[in-house]
């Protein structure tokens, strides 16, 4: 177990997604900081309208609870790259080790752990950079920048009253989501050799249950997910799809390449 | 000292720097104070003091004068009109403004009407702002409009229920006023 982990964890792949994520995630608080910083400017001047704005909040501009619609896209671009990216080091594992029904339960259990993980520290890392900056002020359903607490909303109640508590929870569900989506690729590559079907199979998977988020207000991997602006998402998703299919591809060549 | 341990060392520096960094962005000026009023309570705002005198609860009549001279609105439309007794206790003109004013009923919540508003207090002189001198004594009928529809389905009429104790809210940040007005959404004292 700890072999394959360190196998996946400590491959280039792995890193630079890590890495490539934080880079956005830090890009992500780095906007939400000028939000902050024009939001306590309105309240501090004259303006009569200055009551009436609510400061940036903690639990409004973390991954997952923003209105903002890149958070969301982030999200699902994480999603995306920890599928194909275990997908892709299982099934070349297979192709070429041919994987031995005895480390079947080990290797699933890397690239699950691996795939939480890639998920959790992203979750992590934006929420204490965060937190180094924004306060964490109670969500203000009257403000009307707290979707995550309007009527109706999945855990709105717990959200107003212990919105670190769903905070944290929402983080755990969501890395264990993704790390569960990790493992489709892998399951694949026990018995389809294609790594186009291994990796095609659970992004069509991710583009479909996107695309019922869609079509229903609640979005399925994202559940908490309170932003509205659907079909934006939809097309973003679909376009992160094609980056990374194309990449991949371009990833395979160049293996081909260099084995002849 | 070996590498690990000043891994250590940095690791727990920065930790506390962390720690000290988070808790000096959550201390003090950034959080909010919330007051809460009793029914007929008397509460300050901006130095001026504020009475809830009257809570009127109006469904739309078609036939009324008020219902067709302020809109043509829905059938279901229902008016929650908030009467409120103010007195300047500045030494200094004030001028105080409605724009953060809000009504709750459970989940359900509204700012004021800015048009109705206008239209029915004479008092106010410019955009939603009334002047007061000192010690001068003003009436101000703050109206709050709800639409319901016949859909069931309707999240308007999910969130308002029988037992929705009603309050008025002034401003968000940084001092939030809630008045709890004493009675439910149908007009009971609670």
């Amino acid at each position: 177990m700890k072999m394959e982990l360190k196998k996946i964890v400590c491959s280039k792949v792995y890193v630079i997604s890590l890495v490539l994520l934080q880079v956005i995630s830090f890009l992500l608080v780095k906007s939400n900081i000028e939000i902050s910083n024009e939001k306590i400017m309105a309240i501090q001047s004259p303006d009569i309208w200055g009551n009436m704005i609510y400061p940036q909040s903690l639990y409004n501009s973390v991954l997952g609870f923003s209105e903002n619609i890149i958070f969301t896209e982030i999200l699902y671009s994480i999603m995306l790259l920890g599928m194909l990216l275990n997908g892709k080091l299982m099934v070349c594992d297979s192709k070429c080790d041919r994987v031995k029904y005895a480390f079947f339960n080990t290797k699933q259990l890397a690239v699950f752990v691996s795939g939480f993980f890639l998920a959790y520290i992203t979750f992590t890392v934006n929420c204490l950079a965060t937190s180094l900056f924004i306060p964490a002020i109670n969500p203000e359903v009257m403000s009307l920048e707290f979707p995550t607490a309007y009527y109706g909303k999945i855990c709105s109640a717990i959200y107003v009253k212990h919105p670190l508590i769903l905070l944290l929870l929402y983080y755990l569900v969501m890395s264990v989501i993704l790390g569960l989506v990790s493992t489709i690729p892998f399951l694949l590559s026990l018995k389809i050799h294609n790594i186009v079907i291994c990796n095609g199979v659970p992004v069509v998977t991710a583009v479909g249950i996107a695309w019922l988020s869609y079509q229903k207000n609640h979005a399925a991997f994202g559940f908490l997910i309170p932003v509205n602006l659907r079909l934006r998402t939809f097309v973003i998703v679909i376009a992160c799809m094609i980056i990374l299919i194309l990449i991949n591809i371009i990833f395979d060549l160049l293996i081909r390449r260099r084995n002849r | 000292m070996s590498i690990k341990k000043y891994i250590v060392i940095i690791c727990a520096l920065l930790l506390g720097a962390l720690v000290f960094r988070v808790s000096s962005v959550n201390s003090g000026s950034d959080q909010r104070i919330i007051h809460d009023y009793d029914p007929g309570e008397k509460f300050c705002y901006n130095g001026i003091t504020m009475n809830t005198e009257k809570i009127i609860f109006k469904e739309a009549d078609n036939s009324d004068v008020f219902w067709n001279t302020v809109r043509n609105r829905s059938d279901n439309t229902y008016a929650v009109m908030v009467e409120m007794k103010m007195m300047n206790e500045n030494n200094e003109k004030t001028y105080l403004d409605f724009s953060s004013f809000y009504l709750s009923m459970g989940y359900w919540f509204s700012n004021m009407d800015i048009e109705v508003f206008k239209l029915i207090n004479p008092i106010v002189k410019d955009n939603i702002r009334i002047c007061m001198e000192p010690g001068a004594e003003a009436d101000v009928m703050i109206p709050f409009f709800i639409y319901f529809s016949n859909d069931k389905e309707d999240p308007v009429n999910k969130v308002i229920t029988s037992e929705s104790e009603v309050v008025l809210s002034v401003g968000l940040y940084p001092v939030k006023y809630n008045i709890y007005l004493g009675i439910n959404s149908n007009g009971e004292i609670v």
